[in-house]
């Protein structure tokens, strides 16, 4: 901060500032900026050094947690009672699965075949029984066909 | 002659034929799934329960399994992670590990600094349980099956590229907590 040079009073300089006869004090050109120069200096410092410092404990503590989890997160291995369990059970419900689907498979196949059978029956029924009830109606027309003859004979 | 090993795709094909094929790919998986599942539900018995259920249900649906180029241990990631997902919702509780089982891997000759590495070990099992569930996934198959960023992102169904900002982002929000947590703890 600039002090006032010494032998000056101040309280003229003070008055006369008030009335606006002496302009304001400038300060000294190369001390302005070899403070400007100090206190960029000392801010990049503190910056820098802030950010270093901070950064490094970021690093420092990722690092950690990092190398925690290599520590905690390691694999884990069932008990080979269990896999030999499992794999049993599996590999007989796999086998119970794969024979009931061919079960499933079988009475479809059985299905399908009966189906077809029945409904090759069924034509088979029902052109059979046209062609017994078409007979039958053609021996009635031709019944009925012959009664006005005879009766035309009785006149 | 020595026969060569059938392939992962000619196995899941054999498989939906024969039981014999199913427990080959069942061998070959069951560790990585109840790991996942261990660190997941935090507890062996729950673990092996749905481990089991994870397999059952694969055979049940093996036939309509689609081969898209992934491994077929994305699709057993998959089931088990839902399978996971459920179980959370149904006992809406959260378990801590019981480290005390897990060996480390590292021996540490020094009862304190054990000792001390071990309470580490539970806060951090503690902070891990209290991320989102993608968070959790992705630090297990990182950390505990060891698997690139590829094979994560096969597995959760996203970008390589998202999984590598997934993994900076969780860790970063780990040290976080565990700062605060640390912070806390020595006031």
């Amino acid at each position: 901060m600039l002090a006032p040079e010494a032998g000056e009073d101040t309280e003229l300089i003070a008055g006369e500032l008030a009335r606006g006869l002496v302009p304001p004090v400038q300060p000294n050109p190369r001390f302005a900026r070899d403070l400007g120069q100090e206190i960029r200096k000392a801010a990049q410092q503190q910056i820098g050094s802030t950010t270093r410092s901070s950064l490094c404990g970021m690093v420092v503590e990722l690092r950690k947690v990092v190398c925690l989890l290599c520590e905690t997160l390691i694999p884990v291995r069932p008990s080979a009672e269990f896999v030999r369990s499992l794999g049993k059970q599996l590999r007989a419900h796999a086998a119970d699965l794969i024979q009931a689907r061919e079960r499933r498979w079988r009475w479809v196949l059985l299905g399908g075949v009966v189906g077809s059978i029945v409904s090759v029956l069924g034509v088979v029924a029902t052109v059979l029984l046209r062609r017994r009830v078409n007979g039958a109606n053609g021996s009635v027309a031709d019944a009925q066909r012959a009664v006005p003859v005879q009766d035309k004979a009785a006149f | 002659m020595l026969s060569e090993a059938p392939s992962e795709a000619e196995l899941v094909l054999r498989a939906r034929e024969d039981p014999e094929a199913f427990g080959q790919l069942y061998e070959l998986y069951v560790s990585q799934i109840y790991s996942y599942i261990y660190y997941r539900t935090g507890n062996h018995h729950d673990a092996e329960d749905l481990t089991a259920r994870t397999f059952y249900q694969a055979l049940r649906h093996i036939r309509h399994y689609q081969d898209r180029g992934l491994p077929f241990s994305a699709w057993l990631y998959r089931i088990a992670h839902n399978l996971v997902a459920n179980w959370h919702r149904d006992h809406s509780r959260r378990q801590v590990i019981a480290l005390d089982e897990i060996a480390l891997t590292s021996p540490r000759p020094n009862p304190e600094t054990r000792m001390e590495s071990q309470d580490e070990q539970r806060l951090l099992m503690h902070l891990i349980r209290h991320l989102t569930e993608e968070r959790q996934q992705l630090l297990i198959l990182k950390f505990v099956e060891q698997m690139s960023n590829r094979e994560i992102a096969d597995i959760m169904g996203r970008t390589e590229g998202a999984i590598k900002s997934l993994y900076h982002r969780t860790l970063l929000a780990l040290r976080d907590e565990w700062v605060m947590t640390k912070q806390q703890e020595s006031q």
